[in-house]
């Protein structure tokens, strides 16, 4: 499996990891029971540390998209794709809730907050 | 297997007449790359020699499991001048274990001949000589002292993926010792930085990236974090 990893980003290896394997079981790329490449092939497929791709795997199992069978590999989970999205939705709204107390202490409006964020959107 | 250094202390003299290492503590943990970083004239190769069992410390000591330590790196010696093959012969006399075939099949992958490499190669391919002949002894932990260095970009990506194949099993280590840090920003998974003989940090490479990041800014790079280190 290859993916793109810069070593001058603002996300540890492991994070650009786990975002497009996340984006590639999210768009069916990888589909449900698929067996990927173990750690170490991973890590040498990747050209990246061995703690980096046992690290981007552990994560994706904690969240539920990967699962791991001792002895045989690391297989993609069988979820549907509108269950991920659900999931995605309410961690994104926890994270918005701190935003939301942080602007309000800071004693900033709910229109900058709207502007600063379609800023950010564009940025990316 | 286990190799460990505990307070290890040593003058090794020569023209660094003023110079000491240590005292140092370090564990080398299987199945990783460790990166040794630090400027010229730190230590690393002091340290990868010690770790060698080249040379011995005046305090402290090092633990070692039964198994395999090789060391790539230093001056070319004599008996390499000998015609590859032969050598492997008589090598293999000594290391039954000793990978014949892959040898070959690594030599003419880099396309270094295996008639006349001693004598005729370049110096780059006489490193990449000498690190094919190690990985053809199956060592269970590699140390490499600057393996990189004098190569063409080609060849420093091939020998990066050699290692990453040798790291496929999970029995191995490798240190690998570099003042180009460049080549460890991707592969590393632990990195050692050496300054003046002393251990400045010693830590899970995204670990301490994410530690050392500014806010706002990529996370640093080794050798950022080495200059803040210093």
């Amino acid at each position: 499996m290859k993916l793109i990893i810069s070593t001058v980003s603002r996300l540890p290896i492991y994070e650009q990891m786990e975002n497009q394997i996340r984006e590639k079981i999210l768009t069916g790329e990888l589909s449900s029971g698929e067996l990927l490449p173990s750690i170490r092939e991973m890590a040498k497929e990747c050209q990246v540390g061995v703690i980096t791709s046992k690290r981007a795997y552990d994560d994706l199992c904690a969240e539920g998209l990967l699962i791991s069978r001792p002895g045989k590999g690391v297989y993609v989970a069988e979820i549907d794709s509108s269950y991920i999205r659900s999931v995605r939705l309410s961690q994104m709204e926890d994270q918005m809730k701190d935003l939301v107390e942080f602007s309000k202490g800071a004693g900033l409006t709910k229109e900058e907050m709207e502007e600063a964020l379609a800023e950010c959107w564009k940025g990316e | 297997m286990k190799l460990q250094c505990e307070n290890v202390m040593v003058r090794p003299g020569g023209v660094h007449e003023d110079f000491t290492l240590g005292p140092v503590n370090l564990e080398i943990v299987p199945g990783l790359i460790t990166g040794l970083v630090g400027r010229n004239g730190s230590g690393k190769t002091t340290l990868l020699r010690i770790l060698a069992g080249r040379l011995l410390p005046e305090e402290g000591s090092v633990h070692k499991d039964k198994g395999r330590v090789n060391l790539v790196g230093g001056p070319m010696r004599d008996w390499l001048l000998r015609k590859p093959d032969d050598l492997a012969d008589a090598v293999a006399l000594f290391e039954p274990w000793f990978d014949k075939a892959f040898f070959q099949k690594q030599m003419a992958r880099f396309g270094i001949s295996r008639e006349n490499a001693g004598i005729y190669a370049s110096s780059g391919e006489q490193r990449i000589y000498l690190l094919l002949f190690e990985l053809a002894r199956k060592p269970d932990i590699l140390l490499l002292d600057e393996p990189t260095s004098g190569l063409t970009p080609t060849a420093r990506h091939a020998v990066l993926d050699l290692l990453q194949e040798y790291m496929k099993d999970e029995n191995h280590s490798l240190v690998f010792s570099t003042h180009i840090t460049a080549d460890l920003d991707r592969i590393a998974d632990r990195i050692v930085f050496l300054d003046n003989g002393q251990i400045r940090f010693d830590d899970e490479k995204e670990a301490l990236r994410e530690r050392m990041a500014m806010p706002g800014e990529e996370l640093p790079s080794i050798a950022e974090m080495m200059e803040r280190f210093s």
